[in-house]
């Protein structure tokens, strides 16, 4: 763990896509665990922006408006609103959720461009890509279909092979198509604007594999180290696009053609924080230039790239901002046994699932959070939900709680009984409750959010064990006092619980408070 | 928490899920790869080619159900009673798991007139309701998009 200690904290949750709505893949991957660290540090008392927001650019957001006859504003409007209700639904305490269509981030992203523009960061480039002579076009990655070069799947697109997982450049496409006319594509000359990430590695370098190799996460320095390492080296990646669907390039000759959707995503997250800032009264930028801020971005590990290499090279091109601190991306999560996929209808969406189980968002947090994907894929299966519900939710905590308030309501009239003398039970129960605090806060400030909640359930678990013992339900028909010590330290034991589970079940924690008033 | 300070009301905060609750979910993720099986799976594949001629030879027409009702002893027939405009004819068609009679009963349909006759359960079958079998093996009508005069040559 760093020695530093920071003054505030800005958080940030990958973007989700506007194309489609929510499923539980990612709030696992990386929207409960934000939440429960960001829930974690307000009631530590930290100073925390939490921001996310839509990504309403790139190019499956047009092959959908056009497949289903809409514009594409018409599509993002739709996904955004269905995501934020999800986000509100599933009580994600964002401090600010944007979208990338807003036209302050139109502006940071432009002007992000213009400045790395200016300082000579980028190549221009003409390459020959792939027209569509019919409707005029040029093609971006997933407007072309072809069959994959690898395995022979017939509907392979432009930039990936969705049968084999093998990443593609579209010239490699054997009898490629294009998407919008079904015509064959020609080549045709276009410009374009690089970043050379060779001229970062040795920064890459030092910044990740130095600076970081003892906070980040095993996946993420593996995934990082294999960009950083291969043999040869990182390739200058084209931060443009000839489509219409987009923030405009801002630069002489950029007529026609839109920045690259991971060129403007991330800095969606300054764009979203600058917004919050308006709206609240704050100055947005300590949360992106002090040193003292810690910046940690929640990713699944599909986007490590985007976040550990591209972003940081532009961070550190513009000058200007700090680096992130911790980029803690989970693995994926599979549903029974299969990869979630939404064309498949391969997932629990988030809608659905409140539909079926109203009232039980915290339930599923919990069970994305005990069964997280935070060092390898895991698999979501509706038994091992049922028997984390049963089992331990309603058998452990719940059961625990609901004891004690039964019993106080029962001996002491709803009242903290006052305790007498504690025996060597009760010294001992209270000396290990004392050491769960930093425990559990540790593990949080690790990311291991697991283990975080392993350590939440021991701590009822105790509680449990020391009713069993303690059986205040036969001391009561002999010894008042004895009866009355139990309940006060059970009791201590809940409100303890209640704080510690806060981070994890918030909808729980406000339940509990609303009864007790 | 004081001594002397009121608790919370008891209440249950987790409730137990049942069997059939989860077994329910199961079944919708299953229902959802069953209709990606059906999407994936190719049409049937094209038969022979065949001449003009043969296909001259099938005399196609469109008729009009006049009665239609279950044959008792089985599942999968019905009998009908059609106006091929030359006559009114019986036909045994299988398609009682799809359709009910009365569901048929005025309809126009597609018909091979020519076929030879052939005796089911007693009865004389002349002809042959065509239909489409959907991927899941489901049967649809095929009817004129608007009535014709009934014996209607389709060609």
């Amino acid at each position: 763990m760093s020695e530093k200690t920071f003054k505030r904290y800005t958080i940030t949750s990958a973007l989700p896509y506007a194309n489609g709505p929510l499923h539980i893949g990612h709030l696992a991957g990386c929207y409960v665990p934000a939440d429960t660290y960001a829930r974690y540090l307000r009631l530590r008392g930290r100073d925390v922006a939490f921001v996310c927001g839509s990504d309403e650019h790139g190019v499956a957001i047009t092959i959908k408006a056009r497949k289903e006859g809409i514009s594409p504003q018409e599509v993002v409007d739709r996904y955004h609103a269905l995501m934020q209700e999800s986000f509100r639904d599933f009580g994600i305490s964002f401090d600010h959720y944007s979208r990338t269509s807003a036209a302050i981030h139109h502006e940071t992203a432009s002007d992000f461009f213009r400045d790395l523009y200016e300082k000579d960061a980028f190549i221009e480039r003409s390459t020959e890509q792939y027209f569509d002579p019919e409707v005029g076009q040029f093609l971006a990655d997933r407007y072309i279909e072809g069959t994959c070069p690898k395995c022979g799947y017939a509907h392979a697109y432009g930039d990936q092979c969705e049968k084999c997982g093998s990443s593609l450049s579209p010239e490699e496409l054997i009898e490629p198509k294009s998407k919008l006319s079904g015509s064959t594509p020609v080549l045709k000359e276009t410009k374009h604007w690089f970043l050379d990430l060779a001229n970062y590695t040795e920064f890459l370098k030092d910044y990740i594999l130095g600076s970081h190799a003892h906070d980040w996460k095993n996946n993420v320095l593996g995934q990082c180290r294999s960009w950083l390492e291969a043999g040869d080296g990182l390739q200058a990646r084209s931060m443009t696009r000839d489509m219409d669907w987009g923030i405009p390039v801002p630069v002489p000759g950029g007529e026609g053609k839109v920045l690259y959707v991971w060129f403007d995503a991330p800095i969606g997250y300054i764009s979203a924080t600058k917004e919050w800032a308006a709206l609240s009264g704050k100055d947005w930028e300590p949360y992106w230039k002090e040193e003292d801020t810690k910046l940690v971005h929640f990713i699944g590990k599909d986007n490590i790239v985007f976040h550990c290499i591209i972003f940081p090279a532009i961070l550190k091109t513009h000058g200007a901002y700090i680096l992130p601190d911790n980029v803690p991306a989970n693995e994926f999560l599979n549903l029974e046994g299969e990869k979630i996929s939404t064309s498949r209808n391969w997932a629990v969406w988030l809608h659905e699932y409140l539909a079926d189980f109203p009232g039980k968002q915290d339930v599923l947090r919990y069970v994305l959070t005990a069964n997280a994907p935070e060092t390898k894929d895991n698999d979501f299966t509706w038994k091992d939900f049922q028997t984390r519900n049963n089992a331990e939710l309603v058998a452990i905590f719940g059961n625990f709680v609901n004891r004690a308030l039964v019993l106080t309501d029962k001996y002491f009239e709803g009242r903290v009984p006052e305790a007498g003398t504690f025996g060597p039970m009760e010294e001992e129960l209270l000396a290990q409750m004392a050491a769960f605090p930093e425990k559990i806060a540790a593990s949080i400030e690790r990311y291991r959010f697991r283990e975080a909640l392993s350590y939440v359930m021991d701590f009822a678990r105790m509680g449990n064990k020391y009713l069993a013992e303690t059986e205040p339900w036969k001391t009561i028909k002999t010894d008042q006092e004895r009866t009355a010590t139990i309940l006060h330290v059970a009791l201590q034991v809940v409100a303890g619980l209640s704080v510690l589970a806060k981070p994890f079940l918030p909808f729980t924690a406000a339940r509990s408070r609303k009864r007790s008033g | 928490m004081a001594a002397g300070s009121p608790v919370q009301q008891p209440g249950l905060l987790f409730e137990k899920i049942e069997d059939k609750v989860v077994e329910a979910q199961v079944q919708r993720l299953l229902d959802a790869k069953k209709a990606n099986a059906l999407q994936e799976q190719p049409a049937a594949p094209m038969k022979e080619i065949t001449s003009f001629e043969a296909f001259s030879q099938m005399d196609l027409r469109v008729v009009t159900v006049l009665r239609a009702e279950k044959m008792l002893k089985s599942k999968k027939l019905l009998k009908l009673q059609v106006d091929t405009g030359l006559g009114d004819r019986t036909v045994l068609s299988g398609v009682a798991e799809h359709f009910s009679a009365e569901e048929l009963v005025g309809r126009q349909v597609v018909m091979l007139l020519n076929l030879a006759p052939r005796k089911m359960m007693g009865i004389d079958s002349e002809g042959m309701i065509l239909m489409a079998e959907d991927k899941d093996g489901t049967l649809r009508l095929l009817q004129p998009h608007e009535a014709v005069a009934p014996g209607a040559v389709i060609s």
